[in-house]
């Protein structure tokens, strides 16, 4: 088992999934960079989700389900994501010719991003969704991102995989 | 002409959103009015100030190569609310050395006006955030400087004295060659705001530092950071999370 989901709705655990998440009152990012300084590896804000940084990083499988807000992830997904910088170090390397973090573990995770509930959406808003994730990715240092976009509003787990 | 600045970091002081908005606020012709956004509370405040207001400028940080969450959040409480008059304009900054990585959130502010109705006239995507907002401490190390080697001078401590002023305009001069393609890009950006004209989207980053130059202090700086302010010893900066 390696593999960690995060969710803006609500789903059944997958069984070959170390967890489910769904993201519903997790504390927002505050800028302090306590995650690189502090307590290096993890957030400050000890409210059960201080590694969320290592579980963006350090799985093999990331899957991302989240509805397009504005061209990229939805508030509550960004709310975690936001919270995973510890994942990576604060130093920079050079990655797909830009300047990115270092980082912190080598594994190279896998990300599946499906964005849900996208018939009502333009060409555009999907396109830098898709570069939104992709961007997102490189910087956690993915093997891969798939990002597929789905019209309904998903509800169970045969939709996603 | 009425500009309304929302400061959206959620730094409670010195941010380096706080500092890009009064630079950019510094050059802006006509009424102005800054918001340094908390949360959900402060809505009502920024509808009462938007009534009135021609333009409306986002000043946000760049998270994980998008907006922040809460900004999201307050994005889509505005959407329905805020007058489709209204010329919107983002002052974006992040970490990295290119202001071209604020592209993406940028464009999510394009599409939040095209849902809102609003008119969105562009923007600015500064790099090097951090390194801008520690090099604003060489004002008060500089005046510390000057005012010590003056006083070494009237004390005839010659070398001393000299050295600290030396010092005094380092620290500044420092500062300012640094700084000077965000003043630019700044004193542009404003000028289009105070004229309501589309700035187009511009980048820009620290001025006269290249790309290696700016990691080797930026390393340096993470160090003596998490050392001076932390006690944490750089070696232990690279631990791994340990999973309970």
């Amino acid at each position: 088992m390696n593999e960690y989901w995060i969710t803006d709705i609500t789903l059944d655990k997958p069984q070959n999934v170390d967890m489910i998440y769904a993201p519903k009152g997790v504390a927002r990012c505050t800028g302090c960079f306590g995650c690189w300084l502090k307590t290096p590896s993890e957030c400050v804000m000890h409210d059960g989700k201080q590694g969320i940084g290592e579980m963006l990083t350090n799985r093999e499988t990331v899957r991302i389900i989240s509805k397009i807000t504005y061209g990229g992830f939805s508030a509550p997904v960004k709310r975690v994501l936001d919270r995973s910088i510890s994942g990576v170090l604060p130093f920079f390397s050079k990655r797909h010719g830009r300047m990115h973090h270092a980082v912190r573990y080598q594994t190279k995770p896998t990300f599946y991003i499906t964005f849900y509930d996208c018939s009502q959406l333009s060409d555009e808003e999907k396109a830098l969704a898709k570069r939104a994730a992709n961007a997102m990715a490189i910087n956690m240092n993915c093997k891969e991102c798939i990002v597929n976009f789905i019209d309904k509003n998903i509800c169970t787990l045969e939709d996603i995989i | 002409m009425k500009t309304v600045f929302i400061n959206l970091t959620p730094k409670k002081k010195n941010s380096m959103s706080g500092y890009l908005l009064r630079t950019t606020k510094l050059f802006i012709k006509g009424e102005c009015v800054t918001i340094n956004y908390r949360g959900s509370a402060d809505d009502k405040k920024i509808l009462c100030e938007l009534e009135n207001a021609q333009n409306l400028v986002f000043v946000t940080p760049l998270y994980v190569d998008g907006l922040p969450s809460h900004v999201l959040e307050l994005l889509q409480r505005l959407e329905k609310t805020v007058s489709k008059e209204l010329n919107v304009y983002a002052l974006l900054n992040c970490g990295f050395y290119e202001g071209e990585q604020c592209e993406l959130a940028l464009n999510m502010v394009k599409i939040w006006c095209k849902h809102s109705g609003t008119n969105f006239c562009g923007g600015l995507g500064l790099g090097a955030g951090e390194m801008h907002r520690v090099l604003r401490w060489n004002i008060p190390v500089s005046a510390i400087s000057a005012v010590l080697g003056a006083l070494a001078l009237a004390f005839n401590f010659h070398t001393l004295g000299v050295s600290l002023l030396w010092n005094a305009f380092g620290f500044i001069f420092f500062w300012f060659i640094f700084s000077l393609n965000m003043f630019l890009s700044a004193q542009k950006t404003a000028s289009n705001i105070s004229k309501s004209k589309n700035n187009g989207l511009c980048y820009t980053t620290v001025s006269f530092c290249p790309s290696w130059l700016f990691t080797i202090l930026a390393s340096g700086y993470w160090i003596l950071r998490a050392f001076f302010f932390h006690g944490i010893p750089f070696w232990k900066i690279f631990k791994r999370y340990n999973l309970k």
